[in-house]
Order: structure tokens, then C-alpha cells, then sequence
């Protein structure tokens, strides 16, 4: 599994960040006016640079001027708030112990404990904000499943003009199954050199009757 | 390249060979045309090979021994014998060993190769000296049982048939006298001939083999592991890339899931992460 990798400020020029500016034009351009606000961002097994894309691509959205909001819903392994702190453009670790402080995100939004507003973490990224999984983590499952997990998220496209979840490997978690029916659309992430052929096409099935737009496939390492 | 690396290493690193030479003269008496016994032949033989095996307690088998031998001739009669080994000391011993026993043989076998000869004279010589013996006593005891029979044959008054009877014993006599000492005059010759012979078949060590590391042959032990792991490390990755089904391509991805490949990520390597020029 290789490092994740951010683009920090002196990487936003380099052939590396062109490649995820060359993903959000594809996914801007998905339907035209209609183009997608919340985005599932979705991969069979770990390690595949889910969350990198995540991360990354919110990045370049946000230094388009775009409101991007990146939001944890990796309820087993929340990383989100130290990829986005640790590899901060100015070193800070400012989202990290905001976060820390706060100790709020998702989970406290959906049951209604807390609004987007007392949540939301800002990042070191202009235009780039971020909505932590939070504290109460039993049963992910039922949590992503309920309706107000379709309603939250519905709330967020008035709150942004990209919306990117990061969720749980689908192999590992049916998670990112949950989510997909309340989201806009799905990128699928698929990394260099991956082995199990079998599982792919088995994790893109499942995907695929919950009857959410696929935006298409990232192809990560190459 | 690692399998290169560790092969050509490995062998690098093993106990090189020694060569160990020894230089020899061997005169034959033969006129070229044909080789009466060949020294050469006698080197590799199994017999110095046996007798080499027993003085210096090899654990060798003959066979072994035998293929560690080599013999070079010119046309003179220089003989050089090559012994390899792993140990120098054992090279230059074998070595010299092998030309000592070699030359023993072959003065042993160049001169002994008329002694059959010899025995055989020797058997004859008994048979001669007991038919002259014979045919004498039968002349004696013919005189003694007829006294004055010389004197009347001499005279002329001899009995027809006694003279003749005598006549004919002093042939026989004189007939086997003559055999028993052609006999003696032929083996005389034979043996002059063989003492010759022992003296024409000579061999000598003119140079003791001292061990020298054989270079040649560990550089080209080290080509022949640095090519096998070639086409081993060849081998193993065209299996790999067999046995592969790891996703290569974005075109595999959407062959295998139906669906587009919107997007290629790099691998984060520093030329990725240069800031690209303009264009």
C-alpha cells in the first residue's frame, strides 16, 4: 500500500494534480447543468486511494473557487481530518485539532444532535471544507441506512457545489451500498495492479442495483 | 538482474579450481609409422589410475580421477599431464603421481612385451638339451655293447650292419648337437634384442607439476552461472507475467466492469510531482 499522497501548494502544479483537475472537469461535465453534487467515492478493497481521491480532488475543486465539502462516512477508519491536517499546504494542523476539539461530524448530524454548521471542519485548502464521521460510531450500518442519512445529505447541496463521501471498503462493508441510493453519482476507485478480478466485478454488481449513477471508474497508480 | 547478481556471486565466491602440470619425456622406439605403445594412452589409463587411487588414498572413483586427467603431446616426445582439483596440493601431487606411475608402466609394458618370448625359448631349451643328451648315451651304449667296432668300421671289416646302425647314431647325435646350439645362438640374440628394447622404452619426469589457479575456467564458470540465471530470471518473469491477472490498464478495467474509465491517476514519482511546463 503506498503513502496517500495531497497536493499540497507546491504540488498544485505538477502533472500529479493535472490528473485529478482532468477528474473533476469528467465529473463536472457528467450531464452538463445537472452535473453531480454529492459524490460517492467507492472501492472494493482497501488501500486503493479512496481517500486520496477524496481528498485531492476536492482540493482542485476548491481552488476553482467551488464550495467543496468533504465528508467522512468511513465510520470503521475516519482519516479524512489527518490526511487533510497532516499534509496541510502551510504545515498547520489546524483541521486536525479542530476536529479534536469539536470531536463532532456526521453521526451527530444525522441523529440530529448537531447541525452541519457545528461540525463542519475547515480545512488549510481555500473552498475546502470538511465534515469529520464523528463519535457515536455503533452500528454504521443502520446509521446509513435510515432516512435522515438520505435527508442530511440532500441538505448539503444547497451547502456546496461538490459534495465527495469517502466511505468503507465495499468488500470489507456493505457502507458504501447504503449510501450510494442518496447520492448523485459514483466514482469508482480501482488501483494499478489490483488482483482480484472476481471480487471487482462482484462489488461493481452491487453497486450497480442500487441504481446510482456511475460517473465512471478512477484508475489510480497506473 | 538479481538472480544474475546472486548466481554470478555465488559462483564467484565457490572454491576455484587448480590446475597442476606436469611435464614428461617418453622415447619409443617405434619409426613413427606405427606406435608400438603409446604413452599417452598409458596416462589415462585405468591401471595408473588404480595405482594413483592407492598411493595417495584417494576417495575418488577411477572414472573420476580418470576425467580429471589430461595428456597434450606434441611431436616430440614431451608429454604434459594436467591434473584439476579443487585443493592445490592434491593437483600437484596427483599430477606427479600420474607421470611417476605412467612412466613405470610404460618401461614395464615396453620392455616385458618380449619376455612371453623369452619362456617360451626357455621351455625349448630342457627339450633340446635332452634329446642331445639322449642321442649321445644311445652312441656310447651302442660303442660299449660293440668294442672295436670304430676300429673295424675305420678298417673296413665292420659288420654292414652294425657300421650302419652306428653311422646312423653318430647323425643323431650331431643333429641334436646342432639344434641345442642354434637354440642357444637365437636366444642369445632374443635376449641382446630385449635388454635393447627396455633401454629404447624410457620415460622420465622432466618438469614436477606445481598448482596453479585455474582463471579461465572460473571466469567461465561465472559466464555459464551469470547465462543460466539469464534464462532462469527469464523464465520466472515470463511465468509471472503468465500467471498474472493483476489489472494493468485502464482498457483491462473496462473490459472487466463495463464501465468507463473517467480518470488515470499517476503514480506519485518525482517527475509526476515536478511542476509541469507550459507548452
Amino acid at each position: 500500500m503506498t503513502k496517500p499522497l495531497i497536493l499540497s501548494h507546491e504540488r498544485l502544479e505538477s502533472r500529479f494534480a493535472d490528473a485529478y483537475r482532468s477528474l473533476r472537469v469528467t465529473v463536472a461535465a457528467t450531464n452538463g447543468r445537472h452535473a453531480p453534487v454529492t459524490v460517492l467515492v467507492a472501492s472494493a478493497g482497501a488501500g486503493e486511494g479512496r481517500t486520496t481521491t477524496v481528498a485531492n480532488l476536492g482540493i482542485v475543486a476548491g481552488q476553482t473557487g467551488s464550495r467543496v465539502l468533504l465528508v467522512d462516512a468511513d465510520f470503521r477508519r475516519p482519516s479524512l481530518h489527518h490526511l487533510l491536517s497532516t499534509e496541510s499546504s502551510n504545515g498547520s494542523k489546524r483541521a486536525d485539532e479542530e476536529f479534536d476539539s469539536k470531536r463532532l461530524g456526521l453521526t451527530e448530524v444525522i441523529r440530529g444532535i448537531a447541525s452541519l454548521e457545528e461540525t463542519v471542519v475547515k480545512t488549510p485548502f481555500p473552498g475546502v471544507w470538511l465534515l469529520p464521521a464523528g463519535t457515536d460510531l455503533e452500528r454504521p450500518s443502520d446509521i446509513l441506512a435510515s432516512r435522515r442519512m438520505g435527508e442530511v445529505l440532500r441538505s448539503f447541496r444547497g451547502q456546496a457545489d461538490l459534495v465527495l463521501i469517502d466511505s468503507p471498503p465495499c468488500l470489507e462493508h456493505v457502507d458504501a451500498v447504503e449510501l450510494a441510493p442518496h447520492c448523485d453519482g459514483l466514482l469508482y476507485v480501482v488501483r494499478a495492479g489490483d488482483h482480484d478480478r472476481s471480487a471487482q466485478r462482484q462489488v461493481q454488481a452491487q453497486l450497480l442495483q442500487t441504481n446510482v449513477r456511475m460517473l465512471g471508474v478512477v484508475f489510480n497508480g497506473a | 538482474m538479481v538472480a544474475v547478481l546472486s548466481m554470478t556471486a555465488w559462483t564467484a565466491g565457490s572454491p576455484p579450481d587448480y590446475k597442476a602440470t606436469a611435464t614428461m619425456v617418453a622415447k619409443n622406439p617405434s619409426n613413427g609409422l606405427e606406435k608400438a605403445l603409446n604413452f599417452g594412452d598409458i596416462v589415462v589409463s585405468n591401471s595408473v589410475a588404480v595405482r594413483v587411487k592407492k598411493q595417495l588414498a584417494l576417495e575418488d572413483s577411477i572414472e573420476q580421477l580418470l576425467g580429471r586427467i589430461q595428456v597434450a603431446s606434441g611431436r616430440s616426445n614431451l608429454y604434459s599431464i594436467t591434473v584439476e582439483d579443487t585443493q592445490p596440493q592434491r593437483a600437484a601431487a596427483i599430477a606427479n603421481a600420474v607421470a611417476r606411475e605412467a612412466a613405470a608402466l610404460y618401461v614395464e609394458l615396453g620392455s616385458g612385451s618380449r619376455s612371453p618370448m623369452l619362456t617360451e625359448l626357455d621351455k625349448y631349451r630342457a627339450g633340446y638339451q635332452q634329446q642331445h643328451v639322449a642321442a649321445a648315451r644311445a652312441l656310447t651304449a651302442f660303442d660299449n655293447a660293440h668294442p672295436g667296432i670304430v676300429k673295424a668300421i675305420d678298417a673296413g671289416t665292420a659288420d654292414p650292419d652294425l657300421a650302419a646302425q652306428r653311422s646312423q647314431l653318430v647323425l643323431n647325435e650331431k643333429a641334436a648337437a646342432d639344434a641345442y646350439l642354434k637354440y642357444e645362438e637365437r636366444a642369445s640374440q632374443t635376449r641382446v634384442g630385449a635388454l635393447s628394447s627396455q633401454r629404447d622404452f624410457e620415460a622420465f619426469l622432466v618438469d614436477e607439476a606445481v598448482a596453479k589457479p585455474d582463471r579461465t575456467r572460473s571466469m567461465l564458470r561465472i559466464a555459464y552461472a551469470g547465462g543460466l540465471a539469464l534464462v532462469i530470471g527469464y523464465g520466472i518473469v515470463l511465468l509471472r507475467q503468465y500467471r498474472d491477472r493483476s489489472v494493468r490498464a485502464p482498457a483491462e478495467v473496462e473490459r472487466m466492469l463495463g464501465v468507463p474509465v473517467i480518470a488515470t491517476i499517476p503514480r506519485a514519482t518525482g517527475k509526476m510531482l515536478r511542476v509541469s511546463q507550459a507548452t
